[in-house]
């Protein structure tokens, strides 16, 4: 008796910890992520990207880039040059974005007045890219590996079918890197694109609102041209970003010296 | 008979909890009214926090009527206050007008920048009293950039300033050789066309920057641009360096490249004068030799530099003309010609950058030295090598901080570079501390540059905190404290601490 007393509890206990079906939020989850990340988000891009910048007081400010961007197997290679303001024009940043988890992305800056390249090393992605109320962490990809993710319903938004999933960093090494604690994402049924974030920061308790307010598609490939972020704290906002993608184009066959530190030096000429 | 019994309750148990499991699983996956019971199972170490109704909130929930399970309207009234809302987008995406294709740009700034000496005392009676306002500089920048043909482009920039603080303490007061040095200037920078001769072959012919080492604040490898030193410490950092023609052209193989440069212009470092405040001197110095340009007198450099996953190299030879200028007992000031083999490196670990740069200069020739009571030209060829270690941290959010450490170490050291005030080793530390505030509209900056193995031999602190008032407009308000040291440069550079302050207006 005693023999089928510890069974019945094992057995208990491992329907409960390891069936498949109590996991099966999980498993969905992590399914839909997968099919975020691999979306065909298209190669060969190039796009201009208008960011403004408003503080509380509705100030505003204006920044003005011009991307490209390449597959190169699982990695992929950026350079991104600004326009404006005047202060800054002819910046440029080169990233190389490793798919490895164990390899740190490489990153240099040109620096038109100084007429240095300067290497980049910062596995934090945690600081404000560019002054907006975007992160590094939310510019490159993620690994899925690194989070947990539950299902947490389903909504509508736009007329859309959506899925809202909780995201949360598996470790406190994540969560100092990316600089978020918690995330809701709301990804679309029908393209699985994540169409709505909430982000919490871990430091100053802040919280992110992403939001997409332009998908289009082009070139057969989702596109996010319009997104607004707006950052809040205690439920008010502390500053908003918006993005505008502009000229996308996919399918450019770039040569590979585009992504070079001779092409940064030069600019866009 | 118990063993059957047992049986049968093990079948049932198993069927109570697959069932209890299954049926808890599926109202969970689409009912957000259980959802934490699958926050509870995926809790983990370091994200223990609970999600509540208001996270969700109505960010997400902008079709409330089509949610056939959100049928509690006292907790839709809670669950999806509109608190959560995102705030309309302003209009300002609609105005954006997209890039220009002219092929060419124009861009400058213009600013107004002031300096407060609160700290100085004249050396003896008859010396320039410098306390007081010391800058009330006006000063435009410019550029312009376009592209020829093909890969082709041209470009120049030029500046201009003038200070009307000695206008404003009495110009009489100062003397002429420091007002024809500071007042005012007129000066055409970069002036280059540059373009691809093949696939792999750059050219670029003109007055140029060009930049070597990995380091930010000591230069080590970094010699190929003479500076402008006129106000240590106080020069902005894109001013610092001095363009100089030459031809320079760069072969790109993979992830190596070799560049190859023709200097034909001699330019030296643009140094205080006497009546400088920063002058060190008793007596002014004659002026410094001035190298034809001449085809003998061209200076060459070469550089090898490669590029790998978080690591960069890059390997220097040079035979240029020494920037530090020498007195013979003719009372002539000459530059010797140097040669330097150098090597830097940085890689990148985490958020660490690690840098190192070592060179050995070789024919390094100082001034004439007191010997038996009289002056005697110093004949040694002096070799030199400096070493650079340096760490940078980026780990802290929107910050920056760099760490670099000299030595420059004169091998043959001898009663002959002692005479004159040379030592063995010259060490010297910078440190620099910035961060961005408020979305990078305010960067505070501190850099430190001080010298001494103990760092009590001279040097400064600079701070500054840099306020964008709009796109174009850039308020910096600083201070900068200086401390004497041993060395014949720095022996007078105390007391001439210096509260600044510019707005510039960018276009």
């Amino acid at each position: 008796m005693k023999k089928i007393v510890v069974l019945t509890l094992w057995t208990c206990f491992c329907l409960f910890i390891l069936n498949p079906v109590c996991i099966a939020g999980e498993i969905n989850a992590r399914h839909i992520m997968q099919q975020v990340e691999d979306r065909d988000d298209g190669d060969n891009m190039t796009s201009e990207m208008l960011m403004v910048l408003i503080d509380k007081h509705n100030k505003k400010r204006k920044k003005h880039f011009k991307n490209f961007a390449k597959d190169f197997g699982k990695d992929s290679k950026r350079i991104m040059f600004v326009m404006s303001p005047s202060q800054i024009k002819n910046t440029g940043f080169l990233t190389f974005d490793y798919d490895s988890a164990s390899k740190d992305d490489d990153q240099w800056l040109f620096l038109p007045a100084l007429g240095k390249t300067k290497r980049i090393a910062s596995t934090d992605k945690s600081s404000s890219f560019m002054g907006s109320d975007l992160n590094y962490s939310d510019m490159t990809g993620r690994n899925l590996e690194d989070y947990d993710f539950k299902l947490l319903k389903e909504s509508k938004l736009n007329g859309h079918e959506v899925w809202l999933i909780l995201s949360l960093p598996r470790t406190k090494l994540v969560e100092d890197e990316t600089g978020y604690k918690k995330a809701i994402l709301a990804v679309r049924k029908d393209n699985y694109v994540v169409v709505r974030g909430k982000m919490w920061t871990n430091k100053g308790n802040f919280i992110k609102y992403v939001d997409i307010q332009k998908l289009e598609r082009i070139d057969g490939i989702w596109v996010a041209t319009q997104t607004h972020i707006v950052k809040k704290q205690n439920k008010v906002i502390k500053h908003q970003t918006l993005l505008k993608l502009s000229n996308v184009k996919f399918d450019q066959g770039f040569d590979e010296n585009i992504f070079t530190i001779r092409r940064l030096e030069k600019g866009l000429f | 008979m118990s063993g059957r019994l047992n049986y049968f309750f093990l079948i049932a148990v198993i069927c109570m909890v697959f069932l209890s499991t299954g049926y808890s699983v599926a109202q969970n996956v689409f009912n957000k009214d259980n959802r934490d019971i699958f926050l509870a199972q995926g809790s983990t170490p370091g994200n223990q926090e609970e999600l509540t109704d208001d996270d969700l909130g109505d960010f997400f929930e902008n079709d409330i009527k089509q949610m056939p399970e959100d049928t509690d309207s006292e907790d839709l009234d809670t669950f999806f206050s509109d608190d959560d809302k995102p705030p309309d987008t302003p209009e300002i995406l609609d105005s954006h007008n997209e890039t220009d294709k002219k092929g060419y740009f124009f861009k400058g700034n213009i600013g107004l920048k002031t300096g407060f000496r609160f700290n100085y005392d004249p050396k003896g009676t008859g010396s320039t009293d410098h306390s007081g306002l010391s800058d009330a500089k006006v000063e435009i920048d410019l550029e312009f950039g376009s592209k020829v043909f093909g890969s082709w482009d041209f470009f120049m920039s030029g500046s201009a300033f003038y200070n009307f603080a000695y206008k404003l303490n009495n110009r009489d007061d100062y003397i002429q050789t420091f007002l024809d040095d500071n007042e005012k200037e007129l000066e055409l920078e970069k002036l280059f066309v540059r373009g691809s001769l093949n696939r792999a072959l750059d050219i670029k012919i003109g007055r140029q920057i060009v930049v070597w080492g990995k380091s930010d604040n000591i230069r080590i490898t970094d010699i190929l641009n003479p500076l402008d030193l006129r106000e240590p410490g106080m020069t902005d950092i894109e001013d610092l360096r001095l363009p100089v023609f030459m031809t320079r052209l760069d072969y790109y193989l993979f992830n190596l490249s070799v560049s190859a440069y023709l200097i034909h212009e001699h330019r030296l470092s643009k140094l205080p004068v006497f009546g400088s405040p920063y002058y060190s001197l008793p007596l002014a110095l004659p002026d410094e030799s001035d190298i034809s340009a001449r085809i003998n007198n061209t200076e060459y450099a070469v550089s090898l530099s490669a590029t790998f996953p978080s690591f960069d190299i890059s390997f220097y030879l040079a035979d240029i003309y020494d920037d530090s200028s020498y007195l013979n007992t003719k009372n002539q000031r000459l530059n010797g010609r140097v040669s330097m083999v150098g090597v830097a490196a940085n890689k990148a670990h985490g958020n660490f950058l690690y840098k190192v740069e070592t060179a050995l200069f070789d024919n390094i020739r100082f001034s004439a030295f007191p010997k038996n009571g009289r002056l005697v030209d110093n004949l040694t060829d002096y070799t030199r090598v400096d070493f650079l270690g340096g760490v940078e941290y980026s780990g802290f959010q929107n910050s920056h901080i760099g760490f670099e450490m000299a030595d420059k170490w004169l091998t043959n050291y001898d009663l002959g570079a002692e005479a004159i005030g040379k030592k063995e080793h010259t060490i010297q530390y910078a440190l620099r501390v910035s961060r961005t505030f408020l979305n990078d509209v305010l960067e505070m900056t501190l850099l430190t540059s001080l010298f001494g193995k103990s760092a009590n031999d001279g040097g400064f602190i600079r701070t500054q905190a840099e306020y964008d008032l709009s796109d174009e407009i850039a308020l910096t308000l600083g201070a900068i404290f200086y401390k004497s040291g041993s060395s014949v440069v720095l022996s007078q550079i105390g007391g001439n601490d210096v509260i600044f302050t510019s707005i510039i207006y960018s276009f």
